[in-house]
């Protein structure tokens, strides 16, 4: 919660100010967070089923009678929310320095090529 | 046109309206200046929508698993696969655009770096979207319900 002084000064802009600005901080970085780790445990959980299966046969995908997406989906945006979770609790011990170890910018230059490369390879 | 066909059509449209609203704010952000009212509600809008473009893809899916898939395997299996490879970029697109989103709209004002990793998110969120949004149509154009 916002100390008294860090509510004054938002009313004095006009805004109510919910937060202090470290757990503001903290909650923005940890927001981060949440798109990495879902997408690389989708692209786990993907690779994974396709090396389990051992071959791509549009048969095996065309009389599937699950729906893998949904799962894949449900667990990969729970373990980001969990692990995002845990990232702001860690952001909030140290929260001016700690987000910017985790070099998030080149995490997600990286992310991109690697998602396309990932679902274009394991479709 | 059966029902099937119009949901396919808002969500097609509503795809192609989160591409557009999704590069709004990758522009918006890059330098990490603070926000405006407005700019508050199209980062929120640029947010939402490809979760709600999703969620329209979600409604169909079952019935597209159940009248569609055997037929556009049959059509082409390079056009089914192209549609399975667009489910994976989708749901990265969604998740980069919902979690630069919350960033954009919580980080304090003196944190640019945060708004400039966020408008990062948000310009990755829509390549991701515009190869999602091309797939899509092209295979909707081969065969669809």
């Amino acid at each position: 919660m916002a100390t008294g002084e860090a509510r004054a000064a938002g009313r004095r802009r006009g805004v109510l100010k919910r937060w202090s600005d470290d757990t503001a901080r903290s909650i923005a970085a940890a927001s981060l967070v949440f798109p990495v780790v879902s997408i690389v445990v989708y692209l786990l959980a993907r690779i994974y089923e396709r090396l389990r299966v051992g071959r791509i046969d549009p048969s095996l995908i065309v009389m599937s009678q699950q729906t893998d997406f949904y799962w894949r989906c449900a667990i990969a945006g729970w373990f980001g929310l969990s692990v995002a979770g845990f990232a702001y609790l860690a952001f909030r011990l140290k929260p001016k320095t700690r987000y910017r170890s985790l070099h998030l910018g080149p995490v997600l230059i990286v992310l991109l090529p690697l998602a396309v490369w990932a679902a274009w390879r394991f479709p | 046109m059966t029902l099937l066909r119009i949901l396919e059509s808002v969500h097609g449209y509503l795809a192609m309206m989160a591409v557009a609203a999704v590069i709004h704010p990758a522009i918006l952000l890059r330098k990490g200046k603070g926000l405006s009212r407005r700019n508050r509600w199209a980062i929120s809008f640029a947010g939402v929508l490809p979760a709600v473009a999703f969620g329209a893809g979600m409604l169909i899916y079952q019935d597209y698993r159940v009248l569609v898939r055997r037929g556009l395997f049959q059509a082409s299996p390079a056009a089914g696969f192209l549609f399975e490879t667009k489910e994976h970029l989708g749901f990265a697109a969604i998740v980069l655009a919902a979690g630069a989103c919350v960033c954009a709209l919580v980080a304090p004002k003196d944190s640019s770096d945060l708004r400039k990793l966020s408008a990062l998110a948000f310009a990755i969120s829509f390549v991701l979207l515009l190869l999602v949004s091309g797939m899509g149509t092209w295979v909707t154009a081969l065969h669809s319900f």
